[in-house]
């Protein structure tokens, strides 16, 4: 049996320890949220709300949808090749 | 006898099977670790006998670049600074990773799988996405500077990551959050196979919770300690990315480390053979200290 004392120590240090462990994390959400435009980083509400298309925009540069093998396996996916491909006609550009 | 007559019976090899087919076996095995693990340390060796700027020809150099280790100070520090850090990265996870375990195990807690998960957390992370929250929170108007103001600590507030004497300890800390719930997970996977009699009699014997986790909890984990220190002495020693992020081996070269030197003398200064030494040497330190903590810690169990 843990008597009343114990499991109050018990969770005062567990809630301790899991308000180090999440305050980082939380710190990389906010900034994950915020505008790209800000010089805020982590630990305070996103000025102008929250910019879902963060997400998005990280997917793509990113190129998650790629090395998670979405469009990998099938044939085709390799072809045509995308623009950025050298042996691909380049559209001028400036 | 019985049982060393069975086990002579198990060596004997299967009638009609050639004693070479076992290394017919794990040849397509050796062959990848060959082409993919000892040719490139062949590799990184012979470079390390060579003075190589990455483009012209390679000279011979000798013991220059093991000596240079020794008598090189530039050199030397990242190596003390590891060794430093081996406090940060192996010895406080594993001690905060017991106490966490042995509270956990002791008290039935509510919400078990919130507090493992949350504490498991930062193992999951990418390093390069620590090492970028990290840096915002020990920055001069990060967190902890304006936590420190909060609380009248105002005077104990400073750069974190740029000062001589604290950047190594901030970089320091971050490994301990980084490695404590994996040493956590370990201990506490441990101290579910302690047989709960052995609590029960130490608890008749009339032993308090110290007692108690000296006497049963710590020599029932001496396995997953081995484990655990294992682990993060070979994360601390290599460690690379966090270093890169937060502070680039500086300020000055304060925070800098073996893995961090080979990476900015192979690349930035064009000294190949003094960053081959450096990784050997790092690889030969690793090895070397893994094998004495398993033998210190696990081997006595036998």
């Amino acid at each position: 049996m843990t008597t009343r004392l114990e499991r109050t120590v018990t969770y005062g240090i567990l809630a301790l320890f899991t308000v180090i462990a999440l305050t980082p994390v939380i710190g990389i959400l906010s900034t994950a949220f915020g505008s790209q435009n800000s010089l805020d980083t982590g630990f305070s509400l996103p000025k102008g709300g929250l910019h879902w298309n963060n997400f998005a925009d990280a997917w793509s540069r990113g190129h998650f949808g790629t090395y998670l093998g979405t469009r990998s396996w099938s044939p085709r996916s390799w072809w045509p090749p995308p623009p950025c491909w050298p042996s691909s006609p380049r559209t001028p550009s400036g | 006898m019985k049982a060393t007559a069975v086990t002579r019976a198990y060596r004997r090899r299967a009638p009609g099977e050639p004693r070479a087919i076992g290394y017919v076996y794990i040849l397509p095995a050796l062959i990848v670790y060959a082409a993919f693990l000892l040719y490139p340390f062949g590799q990184s060796v012979w470079l390390s006998f060579v003075h190589w700027d990455g483009l012209t020809v390679a000279t011979p150099a000798g013991f220059d670049n093991y000596r240079a280790l020794f008598s090189d100070a530039s050199l030397r520090a990242p190596f003390l600074h590891a060794l430093l850090l081996l406090v940060f990265y192996a010895a406080l996870p594993v001690a905060i990773g017991l106490l966490l375990a042995a509270l956990m195990s002791r008290v039935r807690i509510r919400g078990m799988t919130f507090f493992r998960t949350v504490l498991f957390l930062p193992q999951v992370l990418a390093l390069i996405v620590v090492g970028v929250a990290w840096r915002s929170i020990l920055a001069p108007d990060g967190l902890l500077n304006d936590a420190l103001r909060a609380v009248g600590l105002g005077g104990l507030a400073r750069p974190w990551l740029g000062d001589y004497t604290w950047a190594l300890p901030a970089v320091g800390i971050v490994g301990t959050w980084v490695g404590t719930g994996l040493c956590m997970v370990l201990f506490l996977a441990g101290a579910q196979r302690i047989p709960r009699e052995l609590y029960e009699a130490a608890r008749m014997d009339g032993a308090g919770p110290l007692r108690e986790f000296l006497t049963v909890t710590l020599p029932g984990l001496r396995p997953q300690i081995a484990v655990a220190l294992t682990l993060t002495i070979v994360a601390g020693l290599r460690n690379f990315d966090l270093i890169y992020i937060t502070t680039s081996g500086g300020p000055g070269n304060a925070t800098s480390v073996p893995a961090y030197e080979v990476y900015h003398r192979a690349f930035e200064t064009n000294q190949v053979g003094s960053a081959a030494a450096v990784g050997v040497a790092l690889t030969v330190l690793i090895f070397v200290l893994t094998v004495t903590v398993s033998r210190l810690v696990e081997g006595r169990r036998s």
